[in-house]
């Protein structure tokens, strides 16, 4: 079912299925294969790095726009804003709209839902950091898959923190559940 | 010999997916084997281990991003072409994308809890044992039609919510007929916030039990209004419910047209139209 205001729905496919599992997470695995030396791709071994680091610097913003939105986006209350329901006198907008989104929240597992996302965020993005500054610390080259075999967990562990980023966000309902 | 669908493949490169999805129709087909192939290895679903592929498939659910499986598969059944449903985790097409080829358009298919339902399944079954049948112009199973924008089942499902939390809390929750769309829509997991709401919601009683609480939204104005405007009301509520299911649009329309027009509203009436719309938007009952 869809309603008339879908915007949330498209900003969630744009970040999670267009860009974290279809284009991110694509080159991350890709990047793994070739460290543990599965494939071999000198111009992508000469930037991956740099091309991961800034699209994760990119786009790390936007999970947490995505949690503050969803509250205001997809409750049954945004639909007090196009007819028929914003055809309802405003006093009654009020009370019906803060009942129904009340009544959602405590019918639906929204807490968890979006916990779920800031936790599985802040553990793809710790993950980042510690990737980021080992590599500044140690990694003589980072455009050279020898040099940086030795963080191939670190790289792992980056990716396995984003996957459950994006199942997590994939949980979330894609419509406005009105019942 | 009545050609029909013996098994089916679901193939999909993301980790679990195919897995939900043969499930998905495991669970709900009897008699037809399901099998999976997630990139990393075959697998029988009824047993989860890895396996041979059947000689021919009868059907085939394909995730977009792997649709490079085509070339390996063989596709042909007794020169008949083997029904291919395609999925994606984005956006699903609209109605006048890829013609000629069989999407899910219904909802993007992201992960497992987008799997399809049983009703899904079932429809999906009996297309497929049409097409391989050679009947040109099978049932569509809703899986494969996009929805339409749908405004006028939730608002009156809504509508119903604020009625109802309204007699709740004026001491109608001690009313058994009422407990199942009371608990369906979150009224005894309010906890804390009860006290509160009852306060607040008891003094709008008037307001709910009045013909305009259900009329104003709609643009009804007044129940001495002529025909057209209540045709017109009712044509787009039947409309949306092409979208969704059929079960509980009955008791629905005999609200719309008896008591809403009559201007005849119980707390009982209320509960059991909005467990049908339950019925009708998610497919399933109300709770208890």
């Amino acid at each position: 079912m869809q309603h008339v205001s879908n915007s949330w729905e498209q900003r969630r496919n744009s970040f999670n299925h267009d860009w974290l599992k279809n284009q991110f997470l694509v080159q991350l695995n890709k990047a793994l294969n070739l460290l543990d030396d599965r494939i071999e791709d000198p111009e992508f071994e000469q930037r991956f790095v740099s091309d991961l680091f800034d699209q994760w610097q990119k786009h790390n913003n936007e999970p947490v726009a995505m949690i503050d939105n969803f509250m205001l986006e997809m409750s049954p209350r945004s639909l007090f804003a196009f007819p028929p329901l914003s055809r309802c006198d405003t006093e009654i907008r009020q009370w019906l709209g803060d009942l129904v989104n009340i009544l959602w929240i405590a019918r639906e597992p929204v807490e968890n839902w979006l916990n779920s996302i800031k936790e599985n965020f802040t553990k793809a993005d710790d993950a980042y950091q510690e990737l980021e500054k080992t590599l500044e610390t140690s990694c003589d080259d980072i455009h050279s898959a020898i040099s940086l075999r030795p963080y191939i967990q670190y790289f792992r562990n980056w990716r396995d923190r984003t996957q459950e980023l994006g199942e997590s966000i994939s949980r979330l309902p894609h419509t406005v559940k009105v019942v | 010999m009545k050609k029909m669908i013996a098994n089916i493949l679901v193939v999909d490169e993301r980790p679990g997916r195919a897995e939900a999805i043969a499930s998905a129709f495991d669970t709900h087909l009897k008699g037809i084997d399901v099998f999976f192939y997630d990139g990393e290895s075959k697998q029988d679903i009824s047993t989860k281990l890895p396996c041979n592929l059947p000689e021919s498939i009868s059907l085939l659910v394909l995730h977009n991003r792997n649709k490079k499986f085509l070339d390996y598969i063989n596709l042909n059944q007794e020169n008949i072409l083997v029904p291919i449903i395609r999925y994606t985790g984005g956006p699903p097409p609209g109605e006048e994308e890829y013609p000629g080829e069989t999407w899910v358009r219904k909802r993007s298919i992201d992960g497992a809890e987008d799997a399809p339902t049983g009703q899904e399944v079932k429809e999906v079954l009996d297309w497929g044992n049409h097409i391989l049948e050679g009947n040109e112009d099978p049932p569509i199973p809703s899986l494969f039609i996009a929805p339409g924008v749908m405004n006028y089942l939730p608002a009156l499902a809504i509508l119903c919510q604020g009625y109802l939390a309204v007699h709740a809390s004026n001491g109608g929750d001690e009313n058994n007929s009422l407990k199942p769309a009371l608990e369906q829509m979150g009224w005894f997991d309010l906890g804390d916030d009860r006290e509160k709401i009852d306060e607040s919601l008891s003094k709008n009683k008037e307001q709910v039990e009045s013909a305009n609480w259900w009329l104003a939204p709609f643009g009804l104005d007044g129940l001495e209004m002529d025909d057209s405007k209540w045709n017109e009301f009712e044509e787009k509520l039947r409309n949306e419910k092409e979208d969704v299911g059929e079960e509980g649009w009955d008791t629905v329309q005999k609200f719309i047209n008896e008591n809403i027009r009559k201007g005849d509203f119980e707390p009982e009436t209320i509960a059991n139209v909005y467990c049908s719309l339950v019925s009708m938007l998610e497919g399933r009952p109300c709770s208890m």
